[in-house]
């Protein structure tokens, strides 16, 4: 038996197997292509500030960067796009494309750039899963790294600051989810009843974009708007994510059982109460001057005197 | 305006094409787009709203590969950029400025590429990218005249743009436009729109053709 693949990525918050985008996609992927990967979260090790995340190590080779871990995911034959033809395959490529240069900006934007967002949710979140003393470092790492991406690919001249391009990448951002949404129409997934790669990409855009508690979020207001957008995240959450979710919302275990088990206990205790009730009524039945059954064997007599008596009072 | 006054003022602004509209001046594809659509030529017109998002992805992908590529090859790749990208920017200027703002422009999109993940792949894995941009391409345009089917659109004007540009420019060596030549139906789409569109605008700039471009495709 081969040793399994194993991925290390960021761990996982509000309903999510991961908050960060790239190892989202890498998870989905390998859902829906029925890859077993044995994941292990980099939180709370050095690798936070040492690794690039998503990151896959096979057999002693390791793939970085989403596009060429999908593309070492094929080559192993688990393979979810299948049966696109070659024109779905190449739109897969030009949407992607889309996220990339629409999308991305925006969410790196919201998630690191945005002041009341990173200070209330992105850095506590990240210092407290980053082992000291590396806490005091990697989010201001990636922030700046954020920064530095969007001004160089967004801002076209050294003159323009980051106010400017603010209200350009939002523009772009929500024209980009409103195409989306027009493309996924009333469809399950982008193309037809199975999911693929494109799926697997819009989702780890779009998911922590959803689930995140963010106390500004304009493009996440916008993105509720859409509602096959939000059904489209959450059904692809309930299918191929369950069991994980299941497990991270720490219910007692009475609630986890089936509710078989529970109506079984309710009809136990029904039963228990009729049985407390039958047994007190036969008490008050021998108790009861009118019926001694018991009495025949051990006081014929007596019975015999008793039966006398009734009549008579 | 000179020609050489014009040229310092767009590359400090930064933003070629322009066009000059009476006292107007749009640059850039997608506000030059916007702007002729305002005075009501607008060419996906006839695309419902799935075509305009298919074919708004697809000028991304163009973008996003196409455009970093050529950028990298001409920036990135340190014997391309000695021979030709250096001294054919810096032509218009005098020394020493030539100079700064070659190797200004140079450290910008070295920059950029770093941002964008692009500085760790080599040129063949660029070459292989183009390939696979040009082969999403030629699998979307197919048999048809145009990317979506009859009329042309913005998008056919910015493949045309960039496949035609790799085609004539001139570099130390061919393989981007062997790669690009691959793809028939590639390159019958740009010898099309070349003969439809251009064949007078061809003629009239024959003589003032820049030194590293030759002047139709071959």
């Amino acid at each position: 038996m081969a040793e399994p693949m194993e991925l290390l990525c960021w761990g996982g918050d509000w309903d999510l197997p991961s908050v960060h985008t790239d190892s989202l996609i890498v998870l989905t992927y390998a859902k829906f292509s029925g890859a077993k990967l044995a994941v292990k979260s980099i939180d709370w090790t050095w690798r936070t500030i040492t690794a690039s995340v998503p990151q896959l190590h096979y057999e002693g080779s390791t793939v970085t960067e989403p596009t060429q871990i999908l593309n070492f995911l094929r080559k192993q034959r688990f393979n979810a796009d299948y049966e696109l033809t070659a024109k779905q395959g190449a739109d897969t490529m030009a949407y992607i494309a889309l996220l990339e240069e629409k999308l991305r900006p925006a969410l790196l934007h919201t998630f690191w750039v945005d002041t009341e967002n990173y200070a209330n949710l992105t850095r506590p979140w990240f210092t407290s899963h980053s082992p000291f003393p590396l806490n005091f470092f990697v989010p201001g790492r990636q922030a700046s790294l954020a920064l530095s991406r969007i001004l160089l690919t967004k801002a076209e001249s050294p003159l323009l600051n980051i106010t400017e391009v603010e209200g350009k990448i939002y523009s772009e951002a929500k024209e980009c989810l409103n195409l989306l949404s027009h493309r996924l129409g009333n469809f399950h997934f982008f193309f037809g009843d199975t999911p693929t790669s494109l799926d697997a990409f819009v989702f780890g855009h779009i998911a922590p974009l959803i689930k995140a508690p963010l106390p500004s979020g304009q493009l996440q207001k916008h993105l509720n708007q859409l509602d096959n957008l939000c059904q489209f995240c959450n059904a692809i959450l309930k299918n191929y994510f369950n069991a994980s979710a299941e497990k991270r919302t720490d219910c007692s275990p009475t609630t986890i059982h089936d509710p078989v088990d529970a109506n079984l206990q309710k009809l136990t205790q029904l039963v228990n109460k009729e049985s407390n009730l039958i047994e007190k009524m036969d008490d008050n039945l021998r108790s009861s001057p009118q019926h001694r059954p018991h009495r025949h064997e051990s006081k014929p007599l007596a019975l015999a005197g008793e039966r006398n008596s009734t009549p008579h009072s | 305006m000179s020609l050489a006054a014009e040229a310092f003022v767009s590359q400090i602004a930064g933003k070629v094409p322009f066009i000059h509209v009476g006292n107007q001046v749009v640059s850039e594809l997608g506000l030059i787009v916007q702007f002729t659509k305002a005075k009501g030529h607008s060419l996906s017109d006839g695309l419902d709203d799935v075509q305009r998002a298919e074919m708004k992805a697809y000028m991304e992908l163009v973008n996003n590969m196409l455009l970093t590529a050529e950028l990298y090859i001409q920036w990135c790749d340190d014997y391309t950029a000695t021979e030709i990208s250096r001294p054919r920017y810096s032509s218009p200027y005098s020394w020493p400025l030539n100079h700064i703002l070659a190797y200004q422009k140079q450290w910008e999109v070295r920059r950029k590429m770093n941002a964008i993940g692009w500085s760790g792949k080599s040129l063949e894995q660029v070459y292989e990218d183009v390939s696979q941009c040009c082969q999403a391409l030629s699998q979307r345009l197919g048999t048809q005249p145009y990317f979506f089917n009859k009329q042309p659109t913005e998008l056919d004007a910015l493949v045309f743009g960039h496949l035609f540009t790799i085609l004539t420019t001139q570099l130390t060596n061919d393989e981007l436009a062997e790669k690009v030549k691959s793809y028939t139906n590639l390159l019958s789409f740009c010898h099309r729109i070349e003969q439809a569109y251009f064949k007078e605008h061809d003629r009239e700039s024959q003589s003032g053709s820049s030194r590293h471009s030759k002047g139709s495709l071959p």
